[in-house]
Order: C-alpha cells, then structure tokens, then sequence
C-alpha cells in the first residue's frame, strides 16, 4: 500500500512539476515551479489521483512531500 | 529556429488527447517560457495577448498558449497584476500598454466594478454607474491602445435554493449584460466575450471551484479553463485571419443513418423526432452555420442517383442541392474530391473543414491533406449538433452583411462559370455580365467589411496587410490616407463590397499601401479598372508618382503581374519574390474601360483630399 502511494505520488510530480524523482526533503522551497499557483495545481491533481478531498487548511500545511504523504496515509488509512 | 520549432512541436506532444488540468498548466507554461519567437518567425504569426483581471488569471495563460501554437501562432501572453484590471487599463504607462498588445481580454466580476448588495434586484443607479465605470475603462483603452478588447461579460450566479416569492438571484448581473452589450454595439475595437453563456453551457455549478478560490482567488474553474481558452483562441484566430471557409460534409452516416446505397432513400435515417432526430438536428444546425456565412461542401462515395432523391425531396433533409455551394457524389479518392472543391470555390485547401464519420477516412485525409483541417465526430451521432457549436474554425469578428449573402453569391458564381464557358471570347464574356462598378471613399460603417477583406483575402492581394478593425478607423482618421472601396454588380447579382484600395500620400507622391480584390470577383478584369480609377484620383488630388509594391504570400503568384500589366514600371531589382513599381501620372491618363461601367458613389468625393 505504501509503496503504490508513494508510486503514485511520484506521478502526480511529474505531471503537475516533470520532475521524475522526488523525496521526503522536496518543498515548497527546493522546487523552483513549485509556486503558489502550482501548487493549487498539485492539490487537485492529488485529489484525483487519489480520489480524496483536501480541505483548505490542509491544503496550506502540505508543503513538501512528507506532509503531503502525512495527510494521505491518514486519509487512504495506510 | 529548427531547434525551437521541434521544441515547441515536442511539447504539444507530449499532451494527452484529453489532458488534464496540471498537464496544461505545466506544458504551456512550458511553452510561455520560450519568450520570443525565434529569429526568422514570420511575425504575421505572432500574437501579443494581455488579460487583466480582477482576480487570479494566470491559470488562463498557459492552455491559451496551448491553443495558439496549436494554429501555428507565437503567443507571448502578459497577465496583469493580481486584481488590478482598472490600474492596467487607465495608467497610460501600464505594464500591459508596454507590452504593445494585439488583444486584451478584460476579465472582472461585477463586485469589483460596483458594490454588490442584494443582486436579486437591478436599480437603474447600479446599473447605470456599473456601464458607466466599464464604458469609462473602455474608452480609456481605446485612447491608449489600437489592441482588439475583449471584454468578459458577467457570470450570472445562481443559488439555491431561494424562497418562492421572491426574485432570483443574478437579476442585478443580468440587467448589467444586457445594457453594456447594448452600450458597446457596433464598436469596432470592443467585442463582448459570452462569459455567462459559457458558465451556463458548462455547468455553473462546477465553473467555479471553492478549493481555487480559497487558495488563490482563481474564479474560473480547472475544469472550465479549457473551454474558455479555446474560446479566447477563437478571437486569436479571428484577429489572424484564420479562419475557415467551407465545412465539407460525408453524407451516409453524418448527415444521415444508415447507407443510402443500401437503405434507399427511405430507408435511411433522418427524422425530426425520436430515431434520426439527431442527424435532423445535426443538419439544422449545419443550416444556421450556412446563414451565418459558412460555405457547405458534399464529398461522398455514393451514385448520384441514389443521394439525389434525399436531396430533393426527403421531408427532413433540411440541407438541399441549393444549400451547397458544391458537390461531390462519385467513387474518387476523397483527398481527390477535396482539392477540387477547393479549387472550384477557389479557396485554399487550409479553408476547408472536412467532417466524416469514417475514422479510415479521417486518416487518409489527415495524412493526404494535412493542411485540410479533419476532426472526430463524436461516435454518438446524438452528440454531433454539441461538437458543432464547440468549433472555432468559423469564428469571425465580424459577420457582414455580404457574409450572411455569400452562400447565394457562391450559386451566382457558378452560373457566371457557365456562361464563361459558353462565350466565344473573355471580352465577349465579360460585356456580357455588364459588370458594374461602384466605387467610393470609405465610409464609416464600411469599416468592418473593409478590415474583414485585409485579413481574409489572400489571392489578389498585393501586400497582404492585415488590418483590425480598429486600425482601420485609425487609418482612416489620417488625413493623408485614401481609402478607397469597390462594390461590383453583375447580371447575375450583387457581389457586395469585394475590393480595397488604401493609398498613403506624401506631398506628390503617393504609396499604394494595399490592394485587393476578393477571389469571387476575380477575371473579370475588375481590379485593373478599379486601380485606374483611383490612379486618375489621386491625380486630381496633385499626386504626380504612384508606387506600389507587390509582396509574396504562399497564395498571390498570379497578383506578381498585376503592375505590369497596369503599365507600371518596376524599379528596381526583385529581392525574394518581393517587387516594387511605380507609375508616373504626369504624362498618364486613364483609359474608361469599355467593357465594365463605372459610377463614384459620391461625385463631390472625387478629387476631395488632404
């Protein structure tokens, strides 16, 4: 389960960014696209991939992939 | 330039036929970073787009730019400002100013104009100061800039649910609409961009998105955004005088069920309720495309015999032999058929759209003609008449009045062919027609006609300038430019205004800045006379030398001996295809033609300059 999370949240970077690797230290600030209108971008693009719903305040606190990961465990209850 | 051509082709490719929102985002904004177009780029294929608006609208730009590379365009998009629509269009220094625009699209949402209380209500005061802040920041572009302004109109809101006995929410939004297209009709510069009926086509629940707004105050949904960038393309596309001119239709299975060849001609299926509605309704729509100025076509492997029948006399066959401007029914290669409906209707083959149902067909065309533009119709014929309505081909700016005459003008021309057939010699042919030319200085409600012809006409054109309409009206409040009109009448019927002159004088010179005659007025020697007409009047305006210049485009070879043939002398060398000619009218007099008759609309026009 984890690891096709972890699969998948691959993809969903290299739609939204094209970057093929990524791990937990990617953020808001070592990604140079990722500003704030791509980062909108990213929240719906997880929410479809992941069929879930994302609610603003969350949506503020999932800047780098560790939270983001955080947040779906909890949801996916992975 | 190879280099960047294959770059930008890469990336187009890299999108999936229905892509998601991120992958746009992501590919255009790819594409925007390019910048410039890369040296050598003709710039007629460029645009410069500007959006202001009064919320987040960068996530516009990246499936805009999407679109116009698509159609070949360069964009280079500038988004304004966060919220600061009216800074950008009253601040002469503007950064969207600078950025010298060919198009803005003005985009705001009423609360931002006026403050909005209870929208279920439209006091006139409201209304009235809500027209008057747009008209305000309408007329304050336009003294800045000549760029086409497209203005969003408002999106109705709808919530429910709301108490029976009272009024609906949106009245306010709705009455804002109607004034404002009614204050902004007729403006050359300004065109009002169907917003509310976009949202209302789309859903107006899921055109806007809470998470986007939340987040960045983006009002236009993700999955809205590509049908407002396709339609934000369609002006680029209008603006760049690309657009089509002939929808060719398969017959059996498209504008039909069923095989006429098999099913007879009652058999097929073609109703006006219930099964074979859907093909009814699909020619009904075809129809209004028709009125709209849109010239239809036939291709079809079918005998004759078999279709004629439907054509004729079949109760719900609303598109008759009449409605079609030309017609192919026969067993030929249909990329054969195609090249000589374009050729009869004198067009290019980039003018035509071809809809089959027979996707082995599609795929031949595509590959035989790339330049024909091919679509998929959807597999459910019921979802036609919606895939319809969503092409931009046929957009244009302006639809005038010759575009609404012009699939009866088409018929008038075929008859003309046939007596050129049957006349013994061309001067024979053309006394015959008793062509009669109309000829005037341009008058203000010509303006839209006049810019439309700039940017269609591509056959005789000298120069193939593109002129807005907007820029047209600038022209021609410059007192030394002469803009000179041709409408042409026949036995066979009135061809509208068909022809351009627009001349730039400078003491006793004068420059023949553009010259063009529409192709269905072609062969009949009309330009030579309408191009004498004008040289004898600038001569009596005091201009001793006329020059002009011939400039290739990939459709205007047979326009390269129009000078010559003029008895202008070509000076100098030929540099490119390009030319340059000049006529001195010291010694020159115009020959009347005897062939053609000739009358100025206005006598006291003539002469009247400067």
């Amino acid at each position: 389960m984890i690891d096709s999370l972890n699969g998948r949240l691959r993809d969903v970077f290299k739609e939204v960014f094209g970057v093929d690797d990524i791990d937990d230290t990617v953020s808001v600030g070592t990604l140079a696209r990722w500003d704030s209108l791509a980062h909108i971008t990213l929240m719906l693009a997880v929410e479809t991939e992941f069929d879930v719903r994302i609610t603003t305040d969350e949506a503020i606190g999932m800047t780098d992939v560790k939270a983001i990961r955080a947040v779906l465990r909890e949801k996916l209850c992975v | 330039m190879e280099a960047t051509l294959s770059t930008v082709a890469g990336l187009l490719a890299t999108l999936s036929k229905t892509p998601s929102y991120a992958e746009v985002q992501r590919v255009g904004g790819q594409l925007l970073e390019l910048g410039q177009p890369p040296t050598g780029w003709a710039s007629a294929a460029t645009i410069r787009i500007g959006i202001v608006s009064s919320f987040t609208a960068a996530p516009l730009a990246p499936p805009l730019a999407v679109e116009c590379h698509r159609l070949g365009i360069w964009p280079s998009v500038y988004v304004g400002g966060y919220g600061q629509f009216r800074q950008e269009v009253l601040d002469r220094d503007s950064e969207l100013y600078r950025g010298e625009p060919d198009i803005v699209f003005l985009i705001a949402e009423l609360e931002a104009v006026v403050p909005v209380e209870d929208d279920s209500r439209a006091p006139a005061a409201i209304v009235n100061r809500a027209v008057a802040e747009l008209v305000t920041l309408v007329d304050a572009f336009k003294s800045r800039s000549q760029a086409l302004l497209v203005l969003f109109d408002f999106n109705v809101p709808v919530r429910f649910p709301f108490s029976i006995g009272t009024d609906p929410s949106g009245v306010l939004h709705q009455e804002v609409n109607a004034k404002l297209r009614e204050a902004l009709a007729g403006d050359p510069q300004v065109r009002i961009f169907a917003y509310d009926a976009l949202c209302a086509h789309h859903g107006k629940e899921r055109s806007s998105n809470a998470k986007m707004r939340r987040l960045g105050d983006i009002r236009i949904s993700d999955s809205l955004l590509p049908a407002v960038a396709r339609k934000c393309a369609g002006y680029v596309r209008a603006l760049k005088g690309i657009v089509a001119k002939c929808l060719v239709l398969d017959l059996d299975g498209t504008l039909w069920g069923g095989t006429v060849g098999e099913d007879g001609p009652h058999g097929v299926r073609l109703q006006d309720r219930g099964s074979g509605s859907e093909y009814y309704e699909f020619q009904r729509a075809i129809a209004e495309l028709r009125r709209r100025g849109v010239l239809l076509a036939v291709n079809s492997q079918n005998h004759i015999e078999d279709v004629r029948p439907i054509l004729r006399d079949h109760p719900y066959c609303v598109l008759r032999e009449a409605s079609f401007a030309a017609v192919r029914v026969n067993w030929l290669d249909k990329a054969v058929n195609l090249r000589s409906i374009a050729e009869e209707l004198d067009l290019g083959l980039d003018s035509l759209v071809y809809l089959d149902d027979d996707a082995v067909q599609r795929a031949w065309i595509r590959r035989a003609l790339p330049e024909v533009a091919v679509y998929d119709l959807p597999d459910d014929p019921a979802e036609y008449v919606a895939f319809l309505w969503e092409l931009v081909d046929f957009e244009s700016l302006t639809v005038t009045n010759e575009d609404r005459a012009r699939a009866s003008l088409y018929a008038d021309a075929r008859k003309r062919k046939d007596l050129a057939a049957t006349a013994p010699s061309r001067e024979d042919f053309i006394a015959s027609l008793c062509v009669h030319l109309v000829i005037g200085r341009m008058t203000e409600r010509e303006i839209g006609r006049v810019a439309q012809l700039t940017r269609k006409t591509n056959q005789f054109n000298l120069t193939t300038r593109r002129y807005s309409d907007a820029e047209i009206a600038a022209l021609m409040r410059r007192p030394n430019m002469l803009i000179y009109t041709l409408e042409v009448a026949d036995v066979f019927g009135h061809c509208g205004l068909v022809g351009v002159i627009i001349i730039e004088v400078r003491d006793d010179r004068a420059a023949i800045d553009t010259c063009l005659l529409s192709c269905r007025a072609l062969g009949l020697r009309i330009e030579h006379v309408f191009l004498g007409e004008v040289a004898e009047d600038v001569k009596r305006v005091g201009v001793k030398t006329l020059t002009g210049e011939y400039l290739p485009n990939n459709r205007n070879s047979a326009a390269a001996t129009f000078f010559e043939s003029c008895h202008f002398q070509q000076a100098g060398e030929s540099c490119l295809g390009r030319s340059r000619w000049m006529l001195s009218l010291v010694q020159w007099h115009h020959d009347r033609s005897a062939l053609h008759r000739v009358t100025w609309r206005n006598e006291d026009d003539r002469g009247q300059c400067l």
